[in-house]
C-alpha cells in the first residue's frame, strides 16, 4: 500500500470512529436520559401528591413513572446489545443478524426474510464490520420508512460474500447515513452501492476474498 | 394570605415523555398553569407570540429549528418574552450560549421539583436563574483549575441556592459585609473570564440586596 493509500485508510477509520460516538451519544441522549429525567419529575410529582395526603393522584402517576423507569431500562438494554452483541461475539453474525432481526420485529412491526448462514464463515473483524452495516442500515430504514418487509441476504460470489438488504420503505435516506455505510464499507474494503426507489431501497456491499478473513 | 398571581408556562420539548412527566411536576403547584406544548422550535415560537405565556420552558435540542434559535426568535418578535432553557446538556458553552440567546435561566431536566418552581417563579419576575448543579462546573478555569477558594465557592453555592446575602452571613457565622467583600471578589475573578459571565450575571442580584 502507498503512504497516501495508509493516509486515506486512517482517515476513513478515524472519521467511522467517531461516527460511531456520535451516534452512541444521540441514542444515549435520545432515549434514557430524556426517559430517566421525565421519570424524576413524575416522581417529584408523585411524591408532591403522596406527602399532601392525595394518594388518588399520586397512584397513577407512580405506575406511570413505573413504565418509563422500564422503558429507559430496555432503551439502555438495547443500546447496549446494539454496540457489541453477546451473540455476534459467542454464535457469529448470522446469530446476531437474526437476534437483530427479531428485536425490530417485535418493536417496530417488521418481517424479515433472512439468508445469512454465510456471514459465520467470515473473520472476526469481517463479521463485526458487517454487523455494524447491517445495524445502522436497518435502523435508518426502520427511522425513515417504516418498511413492512426487509430481506437480509449473504451469499458468496466471485470468492468473496455479498451482503445485500432490500426493504419496502419508500422514503428517501439521509445521505449522511448513506455515505457513513459506504465509509464502514471502504473500512472493509468492500464495494458498496444503494439505490432507493419509490418501491423501497437495496444497499449492496461486495467483500473480496482478501478481506473475508479480516 | 395574600393570593399567589398564577404564571402562565409553555412547555416546548420535542420528547413526549418529558413534557408529561413536567406537566404532572406543574399540576401539583396550584400558582403555575400550563398553557401550551410545543414538539419543535417553530411551533414554539408560534405559540409564544399568540399565548404570551409569562414563561417559555424551552429545551435545547429539537429537530429543525432548535432551542436557541427559537429563543432568539422568540426575544426578536416580544423583546420582553421570558424564556427558561430546560436540557439534559450540562456543558458551560451550551450554557453560555442559551443566555447569549436572551434566555433569563437555564436549568438540568434532572432538577428537583423546589429548583424548578424556583426557577420558573424567577424567570417570570424577571430575574436570572442559573441551576446551582452547575456552578461548580462553571467556575473551573480552562485547565480544570478552580478559579475561586474553598470559601468563596462555598459563597456562591449558597446564593446559587436562593439564599440572600442576609442568610449567608447568618449560616457561616460572618458579617453581611464580609459576604459582600467575598462576591466582590467572586465577580471580579469571574468577570475576568468571559466564559462564566453567566454566573456574574446571576450573582449581580446578590450584590444588590
Amino acid at each position: 500500500m502507498t503512504d497516501d493509500a495508509d493516509g486515506r485508510a486512517l482517515a476513513e477509520r478515524l472519521r467511522a470512529e467517531r461516527d460511531e460516538r456520535r451516534r452512541l451519544a444521540e441514542l444515549i441522549h435520545d432515549g434514557p436520559v430524556q426517559l430517566v429525567a421525565a421519570l424524576a419529575q413524575m416522581l417529584d410529582a408523585a411524591h408532591c401528591a403522596l406527602e399532601a395526603g392525595d394518594v388518588a393522584s399520586g397512584v397513577p402517576i407512580v405506575e406511570r413513572a413505573l413504565a418509563v423507569a422500564r422503558e429507559a431500562s430496555a432503551d439502555l438494554r438495547e443500546i447496549v446489545s446494539g454496540i457489541e452483541p453477546n451473540a455476534l461475539r459467542e454464535l457469529g453474525l448470522a446469530a446476531a443478524i437474526r437476534e437483530l432481526a427479531d428485536r425490530l420485529a417485535t418493536r417496530r412491526g417488521v418481517t424479515f426474510q433472512l439468508d445469512v448462514a454465510a456471514g459465520d464463515e467470515l473473520g472476526d473483524g469481517a463479521q463485526s464490520g458487517l454487523y455494524q452495516i447491517v445495524r445502522d442500515a436497518l435502523d435508518q430504514a426502520v427511522r425513515r420508512g417504516p418498511p413492512t418487509t426487509v430481506t437480509i441476504s449473504l451469499g458468496h460470489s466471485d470468492g468473496g460474500i455479498e451482503l445485500r438488504i432490500t426493504d419496502d420503505g419508500g422514503q428517501e435516506r439521509r445521505e449522511a447515513v448513506m455515505a457513513a455505510l459506504a465509509e464502514r464499507a471502504a473500512e472493509l474494503n468492500a464495494t458498496f452501492a444503494s439505490e432507493t426507489t419509490p418501491a423501497g431501497t437495496t444497499v449492496t456491499l461486495r467483500l473480496p476474498p482478501s478481506a473475508a478473513t479480516l | 394570605m395574600a393570593e399567589t398571581p398564577e404564571i402562565t408556562v409553555l412547555l416546548a420539548d420535542d420528547h413526549e415523555v418529558v413534557r408529561e412527566g413536567l406537566r404532572l411536576a406543574l399540576l401539583r403547584s396550584p400558582s403555575i398553569r400550563v398553557v401550551g406544548e410545543a414538539s419543535d422550535g417553530e411551533t414554539a415560537v408560534a405559540l409564544a407570540e399568540r399565548r404570551r405565556p409569562d414563561v417559555i420552558i424551552m429545551d435545547l435540542r429539537m429537530p429543525g429549528m432548535d432551542g436557541i434559535e427559537a429563543t432568539e426568535e422568540i426575544i426578536r418578535l416580544t423583546p420582553d418574552a421570558k424564556v427558561l432553557i430546560f436540557t439534559a446538556y450540562s456543558e458551560r458553552a451550551l450554557l453560555q450560549r442559551g443566555l447569549e440567546s436572551g434566555a433569563r435561566g437555564y436549568i438540568l431536566k434532572e432538577a428537583p421539583h423546589e429548583t424548578l418552581l424556583r426557577a420558573i417563579e424567577k424567570v417570570a419576575a424577571g430575574e436570572t436563574f442559573v441551576d446551582p448543579a452547575l456552578m461548580s462546573a462553571l467556575t473551573k478555569a480552562r485547565d480544570g483549575s478552580d478559579v475561586l477558594t474553598a470559601r468563596e465557592r462555598e459563597i456562591l453555592q449558597l446564593l446559587a441556592d436562593g439564599m440572600s446575602n442576609a442568610d449567608v452571613a447568618a449560616q457561616l457565622f460572618i458579617s453581611q459585609e464580609t459576604v459582600k467583600s467575598h462576591v466582590r471578589h467572586i465577580l471580579t475573578k469571574l468577570e475576568a473570564d468571559t466564559r462564566t459571565q453567566a454566573v456574574a450575571i446571576a450573582l449581580r442580584d446578590a450584590m444588590i440586596d
